[in-house]
């Protein structure tokens, strides 16, 4: 493979021709003499004559390399006095490019990249991939783009279908063998891919899309998105999920108007007038149906795929999160659909690297603020209602509401898979675990029920809160729940043993989160408890609302809590220090959600908002004031709301993701 | 050895400059690298080592990057740059390979322990050297090697990692591809070791040493696993283990006693403990262990259980421990000593009290003398006490057998019959006997010790609602004759019943006591207000006012004729109680009072001690000196059939005469060398008699106690099924007596007449608590 | 013990054990060859280089050893923001500052080969291609066509 090595002897751009015997005056900036080599010594620093020297300088001249270098030294030191500052002058403009050097180009490559670590910003980097061939070719790198992903957050970002394209080149990599030239980067050390071990070298199928995975790529996508998220961004459709199952259309009719490309998407919060193709414009003509409290909606799952929505007359919508179109609906429930979850689907071979599922003891407490290690990340649940599939091949919906009955559909074909009768009352919340087929439901009849949504049979029945079961969730094989029974409990799935018992809350309990260190639960008593899930003792009282905190977030880093006060708290973990306190709306925050980018609440005054996570400043608002808003929820690359707006029920799907002309050069 | 290898090698080639080619720069590198790795110990110059060093670092440093080839230009194609390193890695592997190569055929010939000594050798020259070459390719390892690795390529290792990947398959698998030469070589050593030879373990452990090391993670090769030393050795060595121990084993016991055998076990599962300890790695303890506990000790535990009884029978409390100790090595290994155990007590106990009964049958029975049969039981439950102790070291499934012999031999044995009521009663009264004043027990000390024995016992009886009757019964009397041995030794016994079965089961003894005290300050005062109203009293009154509910004593029905003599104290204290509690009745146990009188007329002026009866029919003779059984009947009120026995004793002490039937005289010249006498000598068949109407009470108490109990239940579970709610009382009750389902049935349906609870509509067998 | 280096230019510093550990190179190497009085050759440094490496390796010879596992901290503590003593130290001429880092980079002293490259890459921070070839002294190879097509492909990075 000496290539490379035939390269670097003498300087291969036409910008460095090799010293000419002639004489002849070279361009000032180019690099005379010495090629650069692995570990050079400092050249003489003698400078060119300007013109043919007569015979005793010459000689001398020929003389003085030989000179031992305290020789050379000295005579040079001697020199220096006997020059006029003109001469002095001359020599500088000589000396001066000698002394300078192209530091990416001259050093060892490996080095070159270590010179390049040191750079986080992209932009410096965009910059410098545009000063010469040698620095492009440098900067096209690869590995150096993966490991900028990951120091910006943005390798926990990577699909599903771009996981399958990594392992897919790894995988011709691997066959190519010993010399393999090219370098993707194969998920080794996979802690920035939500998989616990890396991939098997077995062949998948290669994702339809055009060009193979790029770090560099994915970063740009990436950091893209995050700007849309600020300034840019369009509203992909925005249609109402009508009470009478729409036709399966409904949504791509819209999708013209939707989808014109490129539609700033509000850009300031003051500037929304005569926005054109803002959301109100393109609210469902056909849509006359007198809305009722009927259809409310009550519950919101997403993924990458498809757009779950829950609403109190019964139906389940479920659209294309891509195109926005309504994909289909879910009919069977006798009465309102409370909540629901969604397996995503996960292929066999991918199941490999989510699966492999082992139940993880209570996660230690971290007091760095390093965050999460792999497993406590892999265990805690998404924000969007999704889980990863337990090897479903096709996406996966729960459901549960009035009727107290579960239901478990599969989202391609529409049958409902399993009707699950047990719980005497209605049920109030629903979540789903990671990497099992196991569903968890809380219920107004004080119990909490755990499901095999594959088999459709009831694993156990969690009892001993007195009054209804709100809220839920989950971490591993853990649930935690928060009762009306002022109690939060904490619970085995797999035993159906309650561990812990959480006590100290006046008033109901109506929120909850986990992470398998500490259990966080919200109440009508106005605060907020953080216990630590081991010991119930342990406790610390947050006191930032002034009434009901309906809305809790855990992430590794961060708490945020949404009350009715319209107020929202933002906590750095794990000191639980206040961060951000944001009077975020005038009436209840009815939805919160944060990443590691930003802090997005939707309020009952019709408005939903997106923060800055870092400075806490409002960035903007997300979409028209309308009436109220019922769910919002984000994804990286789109944000769903679903709102009241003149009197209807109306989703709106907004996307974030650069076009695809913005990423191919 | 420096001279067995077998590169050809060629005068030290020069150090080739900066920018050498591969072939230069490889050729140096080979000359120094095959000297670290077979000529070490001629050592190393700095110059050399620097050398070689600067030489791998210049041609790994050597890569620049070149203006990008165009076409990366507009493409997304993902590119990467490439660094320096794959050829001298290859280089490098090559060597390895062919290092090795050359000299394993050496080993060919070699067998066993000599095989072994060779493969150690090489094995520590190899691995120093390749130590040494990894730190002059640092650099490779560094930068290219870790790109690899990062970019995911499977089968690229440090330096050092990759002369074990050789090692592995040009050295190890080469030697074992010979039916495990390798590993065998080793299991024969240990065989010997296990036959009594000195042998040498530091080369095993090497050699094993090696194994462990040659296992590499395949996801990260910088983490080690086991999996050559478990396949190439520790499987095969488990096995050998167990077919050595299997024979072994089976033939010793064909050969010696159990005993020996038990002995020998333990040596040997020491032994292989410290052999772990000497020159295995550590996670093949588990798997060893476990199997040796297989070979040795389950396999032969049906030898040992059926010896067992025999140690017992023989105290041999050393086998005993031993046996113990091995058992309880495998899981179900306990179980069935613990049953035999149990056998083992309970015989010893019925048989102790069987030699106490001697074949006297049931009049023997009847006649057993509480200590004795109390002590017996003790003696049983003390010598297997410590035998759990020492030999089973107190092991809760031991204690479990211990507890659940007693509890059968202590209710129900040769002294007892049937009668569930004896044990109770006996313990009950052996109890009453330590607590008499009559006892000779010296030291309070051993007191208490008694008590506490008492208490073993009691902790074993079933029905202790028996024990309780008769004890109160007991106490009661010593308490109303003042013959109790001290207050201490009452109190200490009730507040040890209390700690046994709470405050409800001692709360009447509790009251008995307070009872007392109230009564003496009750007599002061009186005495105090007599003094005031009257003066000094003529006669000397004590009185004993006793809770109706907590004493188990009837009041006599007769209406008795209280004498003249005392009529007068008797209304004032009637007097000075109402006014102290107005609304209370006294009842007067005439039959239980005692009385002193002095016979003015007798010389010396005799003291009497008598019963209030015996009292009352002296007192008629101040006035006449001879009076018919009739005449006397009507005098006093006592009805005739409980005055005869009385009179009797009056007769018998001779202070009245009866010389013609049914009439009684004065005797004038009585004579006796004391002058206090005795005459309140207890009635006979009071024992008898007492004992029945205990029995009675404690079934009425039973009657009650069920009921409440089903009420409480029912009250708190609403509604429930009979089945559950039997089993639930049965158990809450177990406490205090065992209850016959019969009597929980009947107490269900009298509940169900009194309407404390109902049959749920429908069912025959469910019910619901009626509010 | 004081160590013996002599420079490829055959120039012999004598320098505390302390001093000369700083470099893993020749920790490794008395760990390995094991201590004598023989000069311990350099030959890919000379002597004006290695005297500024001495420089700093003699200020830094008490602090504690750097972290064993690279990957972590190459993550996390990526400050590029150099202690004042290393700013002054660091303060050469281009020509210096590359063998420098040849240097350090070659007695593998983690630490000072750091600075180095801390201080090209904050050299290179925030300025346009312009002003970096400037600063280089590095010649545009691209062709009018390529540059253009480069600038829109990298047009993301930039606001807008």
């Amino acid at each position: 493979m000496p290539q490379p090595r035939l390269a670097h002897p003498q300087p291969t751009s036409i910008a460095h021709p090799p010293p000419q015997a002639d004489g002849a005056l070279p361009p000032s900036h180019s690099l005379p003499l010495a090629p650069p080599t692995p570990a050079p010594s400092p050249r003489p620093t003698s400078p060119e004559p300007s013109s043919p020297l007569l015979g005793a300088s010459a000689s001398f001249l020929s003389t003085f390399p030989h000179l031992p270098a305290r020789q050379q030294r000295a005579f040079l030191t001697s020199l220096v006095p006997l020059l006029s500052s003109d001469h002095l002058r001359h020599l500088s403009t000589l000396i001066t490019p000698l002394l300078q050097r192209d530091f990416l180009r001259d050093l060892p490559i490996e080095l070159a990249l270590h010179v390049l670590r040191f750079v986080d910003d992209p932009r410096t980097l965009a910059r410098a991939s545009q000063v010469s061939r040698t620095w492009r070719a440098l900067l096209s790198d690869e590995h150096m783009w993966r490991e900028m992903c990951r120091r910006h957050g943005f390798d926990s970002h990577l699909s599903t279908a771009d996981v399958l394209r990594i392992r897919h080149q790894e995988f011709l990599r691997q066959q190519g063998g010993f010399t393999s030239m090219c370098s993707f980067s194969g998920p080794s050390g996979s802690d920035y891919i939500h998989s616990p071990r890396p991939m098997p070298a077995l062949t998948p199928p290669l994702p339809p899309q055009a060009h193979p995975f790029s770090y560099r790529r994915h970063f740009v996508l990436s950091f893209l998105t995050d700007a849309n998220w600020r300034r840019g961004g369009r509203l992909l459709i925005t249609h109402p999920p009508s009470p009478s199952s729409p036709p399966p259309m409904a949504g791509a009719d819209l999708a013209p108007l939707g989808a014109v490309p490129g539609i700033p998407l509000l850009p300031q919060p003051h500037l929304f007038h005569g926005q054109p193709g803002h959301p109100h414009a393109h609210v469902h003509p056909a849509q006359q149906a007198p809305q009722t409290t009927e259809n409310v909606v009550t519950s919101l799952a997403m993924d990458d795929d498809y757009i779950v929505v829950g609403l109190a007359n019964c139906r389940v919508h479920v659209y294309n999160a891509r195109s926005g179109a309504l994909f289909r609906t879910l009919v069977g429930h006798e009465s309102g659909v409370w909540c629901l979850g969604l397996a995503s689907a996960t292929p066999k071979d991918d199941f490999i690297v989510g699966g492999a599922y082992r139940a993880p003891g209570l996660a230690v407490e971290r007091d760095s603020q390093e965050a999460w290690n792999e497993e406590q990340r892999r265990n805690m649940a998404d924000p969007c209602g999704a889980s990863r599939g337990w090897g479903n091949a096709g996406p996966v919906v729960v459901s549960g509401g009035c009727d107290r009955d579960v239901r478990v559909w599969d989202v391609e074909s529409g049958e409902c898979k399993h009707v699950l009768a047990g719980h005497s009352s209605t049920i109030r919340c629903l979540k789903l675990l990671h990497d099992r087929p196991i569903a968890v439901t809380g219920s107004r009849d004080g119990t909490l029920r755990v499901w095999d949504v594959e088999r459709g049979e009831s694993m156990h029945i969690l009892a001993g809160h007195q009054h209804s079961v709100r809220c839920l969730e989950v971490w591993g094989n853990l649930v935690v729940s928060g009762s009306y029974d002022c109690t939060a409990r904490l619970w085995n799935v797999d035993t159906g043993e309650c561990l812990q018992i959480y006590r100290g809350h006046f008033h109901q309990i109506y929120a909850i989160a986990f992470d398998g260190v500490r259990v966080v639960t919200g109440s009508l008593d106005s605060t907020v408890r953080v216990w630590q899930a081991r010991n119930a003792d342990s406790v610390q009282m947050l006191t930032g609302h002034t009434s009901l905190v309906g809305q809790l977030q855990l992430t590794s880093t961060h708490l945020a809590t949404g009350g009715s006060d319209g107020r929202v708290m933002l906590y750095s973990l794990p000191s639980l220090t206040p961060l951000h306190r944001l009077l975020a709306h005038d009436n209840s925050v009815t939805c919160l959600q944060i990443d590691h980018r930003f802090l997005v609440s939707g309020g009952n005054d019709g408005r939903v908002k997106l923060y800055d996570l870092k400075t806490g400043t409002l960035v903007r608002e997300l979409t028209e004031p309308c009436e109220a808003i019922w769910r919002v929820s984000f994804g990286r690359e789109r944000c769903v709301v679903l709102c009241k707006r003149d009197g209807r029920t109306v989703m709106e799907v907004l996307n974030f993701r650069p076009e695809e002309e913005e990423l191919n050069w | 050895m420096a001279d067995t290898n077998m590169i050809p090698r060629p005068a030290t080639p020069p150090q080739p400059g900066a920018n050498a080619d591969l072939t230069t720069t490889w050729a140096y590198l080979l000359h120094g690298v095959d000297g670290i790795m077979t000529r070490l110990k001629d050592g190393v110059s700095y110059t050399k080592y620097m050398g070689l060093y600067t030489t791998a670092y210049n041609y790994c440093t050597s890569s620049r990057m070149h203006g990008g080839s165009l076409e990366a230009i507009g493409g997304t194609r993902t590119t990467g740059a490439n660094l320096m390193g794959s050829d001298l890695y290859n280089s490098l592997q090559r060597y390895f390979r062919d290092h090795l190569q050359s000299i394993r055929g050496q080993t060919d010939s070699l067998h066993d322990e000599t095989l072994l000594q060779k493969y150690a050798e090489e094995w520590n020259r190899y691995t120093v050297g390749a130590n040494y070459v990894n730190r002059l390719f640092t650099y490779l390892n560094r930068h290219w090697v870790k790109r690899e690795k990062d970019e995911g390529r499977k089968n690229v290792y440090t330096v050092y990692t990759l002369a074990l990947v050789v090692w592995n398959e040009e050295m190890f698998k080469y030697i074992q591809a010979k039916n495990n030469k390798l590993a065998n070589a080793i299991l024969r050593l240990i065989e010997r070791q296990r036959n009594g030879e000195s042998i040498n373990t530091g080369l095993i452990k090497q050699v094993v040493g090696s194994f462990v090391s040659l296992g590499l993670d395949e996801q990260d090769s910088n983490r080690s696993n086991l999996s050559v030393y478990e396949s190439a050795f520790q499987t095969p060595f488990l096995l050998a283990t167990e077919n050595y121990y299997k024979a072994e084993s089976e033939q010793f016991l064909a050969e010696n006693t159990v005993s020996e055998y038990l002995k020998k076990a333990e040596a040997r599962l020491k032994e292989e403990e410290d052999r772990v300890e000497m020159y295995l790695h550590s996670s093949t303890r588990k798997g060893l262990i476990l199997k040796c506990e297989d070979v040795l000790i389950r396999a032969h535990a049906q030898k040992m259980w059926d010896d067992f009884q025999n140690l017992l029978d023989f105290d041999k409390d050393e086998d005993l421990q031993r046996m113990y100790a091995l058992l309880a090595r495998i899981p179900e290994g306990l179980e069935p000593l613990r049953k035999k155990f149990e056998d083992h007590v309970r015989k010893a106990g019925l048989a102790a009290v069987q030699k106490l009964v001697g074949s006297g049958g049931q009049e023997a029975a009847d006649q057993v003398e509480p200590k004795a049969y109390v002590d017996a039981l003790l003696e049983v439950h003390r010598r297997n006490q410590e035998v759990v102790n020492r030999s089973f070291k107190g092991e809760a499934g031991f204690v479990a057998s211990l507890d659940k012999a007693c509890r059968d031999f202590v209710n129900t044995n040769a002294a007892t019959g049937s009668n569930a009521a004896k044990s109770p009663e006996l313990l009950a009264r052996h109890t009453d006997a330590l607590l008499r004043k009559s006892n000779k027990m010296s030291e309070e000390a051993d007191l208490e010790q008694a008590l506490n024995e008492v208490m073993i016992l009691f902790k074993y009886l079933e029905d202790k609602d028996v024990f309780q009757t008769f004890y109160s019964s007991k106490l009661s009397k010593r308490l109303i004759h003042s013959v109790s041995a001290s207050d201490e030794a009452e109190a200490s016994m009730i507040s040890k019943l209390k700690e046994a079965c709470g405050f409800e089961y001692t709360n009447k003894l509790q009251r008995m006591f307070t009872d007392m005290s109230l009564s003496k300050d009750l007599t002061d005062q009186f005495k105090q207000k007599q003094e005031q109203n009257h003066g000094e009293m003529e006669i000397n009154f004590s009185i004993l006012v006793l809770g109706t509910n907590f004493w188990p004593v009837q009041a006599p029905k007769i209406d008795f004729n209280i004498p003249a003599d005392i009529l007068s104290t008797y209304n004032r204290f009637q007097g000075f109680y109402q006014s102290k509690h107005s609304g209370r009745k006294l009842t007067w146990h005439w039959n239980l009072s005692r009385n002193e009188l002095r016979a003015n007329k007798m010389n010396p002026k005799y003291i009497f001690m008598t019963s209030s009866y015996q009292m009352s029919v002296l007192l008629q003779y101040n006035d006449n000196d001879s009076m018919t059984i009739d005449e006397l009947v009507q005098a006093t009120g006592i009805p005739k059939d409980q005055l005869e026995p009385v009179m009797n004793v009056l007769i018998k002490s001779k202070v009245l005469l009866s010389d013609e039937k049914d009439t009684y005289d004065y005797n004038p010249n009585y004579k006796n060398k004391k002058i206090r006498i005795n005459l309140n000598m207890p009635v006979k068949t009071e024992n008898k008699q007492d004992t029945s109407e205990v029995l009675k009470t404690v079934d009425d108490d039973r009657k009650f106690v069920i009921q409440a109990t089903i009420v409480r239940v029912m009250k708190s579970r609403k509604t429930m099924k009979a089945q559950a709610l039997i089993a639930e009382v049965t158990q809450i009750i177990a406490a205090r007596f065992t209850p016959r389902i019969p009597d929980i049935k009947k107490a269900i349906d009298t509940l169900l007449e009194k309407e404390y609870i109902e049959r749920a509509d429908g069912t025959r067998d469910t019910f619901n608590y009626v509010a | 013990m004081p160590i013996n280096l002599t420079t490829s230019d055959n120039e012999t510093f004598t320098v505390d054990k302390k001093v000369a550990e700083k470099s893993v190179l020749i920790k490794n190497m008395l760990e390995d060859v094991g201590e004598s009085d023989q000069a311990i050759p350099l030959p890919n440094v000379t002597a004006s280089v290695l005297k500024k490496v001495l420089e700093w390796c003699e200020h830094h010879k008490d602090d504690p050893a750097p972290p064993e596992n690279e990957d972590k901290d190459d993550t996390r503590k990526r400050t590029t923001d150099i202690s004042e003593w290393d700013q002054k130290f660091i303060a050469v001429d281009q020509e210096m500052l590359f063998e420098i880092i040849l240097a350090a980079n070659y007695l593998d002293i983690k630490a000072l080969l750091d600075v180095g490259c801390k201080t090209v890459a904050n050299m290179i921070k925030g300025k346009t291609p312009e002003e970096i070839r400037k600063l280089f002294n590095i010649v545009n190879d691209f062709t009018p066509e390529e540059e253009a097509q480069i600038k829109k492909e990298n047009e993301w990075a930039e606001d807008r």
